[in-house]
C-alpha cells in the first residue's frame, strides 16, 4: 500500500520550526510528555470532582465552582488561541479514557455515522449543554456541575471501554467543535513536512510504535491540512522515524486566510458561537430582567423554559442569519453558491468569536479570580470576611474586554478579506468584502454595547 | 494474566478511592425538621421546615401569632442564617459594642436573589453562610410566610428571623442542625455504579487494538 503525498506545507503552517531548540524538542519527545502535565490535571479534576458533589452547597463557597468556571472555562479559549487544542492533550477525560482503554479496552472501530454526522453532533450538544445551564442553573449549583463533569466521565470511559483511539474527544465531546475552531485562530501549528513524508513507508505517526500508540485522534500528519484534530500530544513526534513534524509559530487566525476544505458545520457552529456569546452577556445583565418580564408579557407565561428558550433560540438565528444574509448579497456580485459564501465566509466570524469569548470570561476571571484563593483557604477554616474577589477594576476589565473585540474584529475582517483575495479577482474582492464587513462591524459593535453594561457574577 | 492482574488492581484502586472520597462526608447526618416555637415580645413565632434541614435550598414556612392568637398579616419577614459559632461571636461583639461592618460581607447576598432582610453586619469569624432567603405571605393565609434558605454547609446554624409589625422590628432566633445532602452521595454512587458496569462489560469482551483505518488519499 502507498500513499500519495499531500501538497508542499501549507501556508498556514509556514514558520521557524520551534523543535529546532533543543529543549523543546527534547521536553516533547519525552516519555514524560504529556504525562507529568496529564496526572497532575486529572489529580485536580478529582478534587474539583469531590468538591463539587461533597463540598460546599452554594457556588459562592465551593473551590469546584471557582476552579471550573472562574478558572478553567476562561483559560480555555486563551489555550486555544495560544497553543491550539494543547489542552486536549493534558484533559482529565482523555486520561480516563486512555487509562480505561488500557486495562478493558476493546478497540471496537468508530461507527460510520460518527465519522459522518459526529460534528453536527457535537454543535448539537454544546447548544444544549449551553441552554440547559440556564433553565437548570448548572454553574450556579454546584452539585448541576457535577453531574455534568459525571455525564462527561462515563462518556469517555464508554468510549475508553468499547472504541478505539479518543473516539470521545474526536467524535463527541462538547468541546471539539468550538475547539476545532479556535485552533485554527490558534498561534502554534503541529504538522508533517510533506517531501519527507513522501518517502515514508511506515506511517508510524498514525499506525503507532512498539512504545508510543498513533494519534489518538485519528489524524494522519501526512494528510492533515488544518489544525482543527490536533491536540499536541507529541506522539507523531515520538514515532516519525524520519524526523517530519514540525512545531511552528504563526500570526493568529492565520489559518483561517485559506481553508483548504471549508465546511459547512464549522461555519455554522462559528455563527452559533457568536450568539451564545451574545445570550451568555445577555443573561448576565442587569437589563436581563426587564427583558425577562416584557418577554413574559408578550408570551403570556412566566415560564422560564420558555421564556429563555425563545431568547436563546433569537440569539442563535441572529448571527446564522445575518451571515445567511451577508452570503446572499455577495452571491450578487461573486457569482459563487450561495452555500459557498456562507460555507468559506462562516470562518472569518471565528476570530470575533474568540475574542468575545475570552473578553465575556475575562470578567469573570478578573472580577471574581481570587474567589479561587478564598475557597481554596476555606477548606483549611481561613475565612475571607466578604473581601472582593476582584483582581482589576471594572474599568479595566472593560477596556481589556473593548480592545479584544477590537482585535477581534479587525481580525475577522482581516480574515473575510483574504478568503475574497484567495476566491476572487479585482472589483469583486472589494464588492464580496462589504456585506462581511457590515456583518463583523454590527456583530462587533452588540459585543460592544453588551461590554459597557453592568454584569453579575458567576459565583 | 499480567492483564487481569492489572484490571484487579484497577477495580480494587477505584472501590478505594471511593471509599476515601464518599466516606469523611457521610458522618454528620441528622437534620431537625420539624421546627420549632419562639415567644418574642408578646408574639409566637414558628420556624417550620418542609423537610429536614439539609444543605442546599429549604423551603421553610414562617407563622406570627398575637397575644391574643390571631394570625399576624403584612409583616415584613426576613430571615438569615449563620453558623452558631459564628453568632455567639457576634452576640459577644454585639455586648462589647464592637463596630461592624456593613452589608458587603455576606456570602449569598450577592446578584439575583431577592432577600427581605435588613442589612445584616459583617460579623468577625464569620466563614462559609451563604443563604439567600425570599419570605412571601402566602395569599388566603394570614400570618403564614413562605421562603426558603441555602445552607452551604452541614452542622448547627442559627437562623434568625427578622419582622417588622407597626414599624417595630422584631428579630426570633432558631438553632437548626443542617444534616449533609444525601443525594449528591446518590448521584455518586449511580454514577459509580454505571461506570463499572461498563468497565466489567468491557472487560468481558477485551481484544486487542486495531490499526484504524487511515485517513487521507489512499491508492
Amino acid at each position: 500500500m502507498t500513499v500519495q503525498s499531500s501538497n508542499p506545507t501549507p501556508s498556514c503552517f509556514a514558520g521557524d520550526n520551534l523543535l529546532k531548540n533543543k529543549w523543546i524538542d527534547r521536553f516533547l519527545r519525552s516519555r514524560w510528555y504529556p504525562g507529568i502535565i496529564q496526572w497532575p490535571t486529572l489529580f485536580i479534576f478529582m478534587v474539583i470532582m469531590f468538591q463539587l458533589l461533597l463540598g460546599p452547597a452554594t457556588a459562592h463557597d465551593n473551590l469546584g465552582t471557582a476552579l471550573t468556571w472562574v478558572l478553567w472555562w476562561p483559560l480555555i479559549p486563551i489555550i486555544f488561541l495560544f497553543l491550539g487544542r494543547f489542552w486536549c492533550a493534558i484533559c482529565p477525560f482523555a486520561t480516563i479514557n486512555d487509562l480505561v482503554q488500557k486495562f478493558v479496552g476493546n478497540n471496537r472501530p468508530v461507527p460510520r455515522f460518527l465519522k459522518k454526522y459526529g460534528i453536527w453532533i457535537i454543535d448539537a450538544s454544546f447548544i444544549f449543554i449551553t441552554w440547559s445551564d440556564h433553565v437548570w442553573g448548572v454553574v450556579a449549583n454546584p452539585v448541576g456541575s457535577g453531574i455534568l463533569l459525571l455525564t462527561l466521565t462515563t462518556g469517555v470511559v464508554a468510549s475508553g471501554a468499547f472504541f478505539e483511539r479518543r473516539m470521545f474527544c474526536r467524535h463527541l465531546c462538547f468541546l471539539g467543535g468550538l475547539a476545532g475552531n479556535y485552533a485554527q485562530a490558534g498561534m502554534l501549528s503541529l504538522h508533517a513536512t510533506p517531501e519527507i513524508c513522501a518517502k515514508c513507508t511506515t506511517a508510524s505517526c498514525y499506525k503507532g510504535t512498539e512504545t508510543v500508540p498513533g494519534c489518538p485522534i485519528f489524524e494522519f500528519p501526512r494528510t492533515m491540512s488544518s489544525s482543527a484534530n490536533c491536540v499536541l500530544c507529541g506522539d507523531c513526534l515520538k514515532n516519525c522515524p524520519n524526523g517530519s513534524i514540525q512545531l511552528t509559530l504563526r500570526p493568529p487566525t492565520k489559518e483561517l486566510w485559506f481553508v483548504h476544505k471549508p465546511k459547512v458545520e464549522a461555519a455554522f457552529l462559528a455563527a452559533v458561537i457568536m450568539g451564545i456569546v451574545l445570550v451568555q452577556n445577555l443573561t448576565m445583565l442587569d437589563v436581563w430582567g426587564s427583558a425577562l418580564s416584557w418577554l413574559e408579557s408578550v408570551t403570556g407565561t412566566t415560564s422560564y423554559y420558555v421564556n429563555f428558550s425563545i431568547t436563546f433560540l433569537v440569539a442563535i438565528i441572529l448571527p446564522v442569519s445575518l451571515l445567511g444574509w451577508a452570503s446572499f448579497v455577495a452571491t450578487k456580485y461573486n457569482n459563487a453558491s450561495f452555500a459557498d459564501n456562507f460555507t468559506r465566509f462562516g470562518y472569518a466570524i471565528i476570530a470575533l468569536d474568540l475574542s468575545a469569548h475570552i473578553a465575556h470570561n475575562l470578567f469573570h476571571m478578573l472580577a471574581e479570580g481570587k474567589s479561587i484563593v478564598y475557597t481554596g483557604l476555606a477548606l483549611f477554616g481561613v475565612p475571607s470576611h466578604g473581601a472582593s474577589a476582584a483582581l482589576v477594576s471594572t474599568p479595566v476589565i472593560q477596556m481589556l474586554q473593548f480592545g479584544l473585540v477590537g482585535f477581534g474584529f479587525l481580525g475577522s475582517l482581516y480574515i473575510v478579506y483574504r478568503i475574497a483575495d484567495t476566491y476572487h479577482q479585482d472589483e469583486v474582492v472589494w464588492a464580496t468584502f462589504k456585506p462581511y464587513a457590515i456583518l463583523m462591524g454590527g456583530l462587533g459593535i452588540l459585543n460592544i454595547v453588551l461590554f459597557t453594561l453592568p454584569m453579575s457574577m458567576r459565583m | 494474566m499480567a492483564q487481569i492482574t492489572r484490571l484487579k488492581w484497577l477495580i480494587c484502586g477505584s472501590v478505594i478511592s471511593l471509599l476515601i472520597l464518599i466516606l469523611p462526608g457521610t458522618a454528620p447526618a441528622h437534620g431537625v425538621g420539624e421546627g420549632a416555637t419562639v415567644k418574642v415580645d408578646g408574639y409566637q413565632v414558628s420556624l417550620v421546615f418542609a423537610e429536614p434541614a439539609k444543605t442546599g435550598g429549604n423551603p421553610l414556612h414562617v407563622h406570627i401569632l398575637n397575644g391574643a392568637g390571631m394570625p399576624v398579616r403584612d409583616a415584613q419577614v426576613g430571615i438569615s442564617a449563620m453558623p452558631i459559632e459564628d453568632w455567639r461571636q457576634h452576640q459577644k461583639s454585639m455586648e462589647s459594642g464592637a463596630p461592624m461592618g456593613g452589608m458587603q460581607g455576606m456570602h449569598g447576598m450577592n446578584h439575583g436573589s431577592v432577600n427581605t432582610m435588613p442589612d445584616m453586619p459583617d460579623m468577625p469569624g464569620m466563614g462559609a453562610m451563604p443563604t439567600a432567603v425570599t419570605s412571601n405571605e402566602l395569599p388566603g393565609m394570614g400570618g403564614d410566610y413562605v421562603g426558603a434558605v441555602t445552607f452551604a454547609a452541614a452542622g448547627h446554624w442559627i437562623l434568625n428571623t427578622h419582622f417588622s409589625i407597626n414599624g417595630r422590628m422584631l428579630n426570633a432566633a432558631f438553632p437548626v442542625d443542617v444534616a449533609k445532602d444525601s443525594t449528591s452521595f446518590a448521584i455518586l454512587a449511580g454514577f459509580a455504579v454505571l461506570n463499572a458496569l461498563i468497565i466489567w462489560v468491557a472487560s468481558q469482551n477485551k481484544r486487542k487494538a486495531v490499526i484504524a483505518e487511515i485517513p487521507g488519499e489512499v491508492v
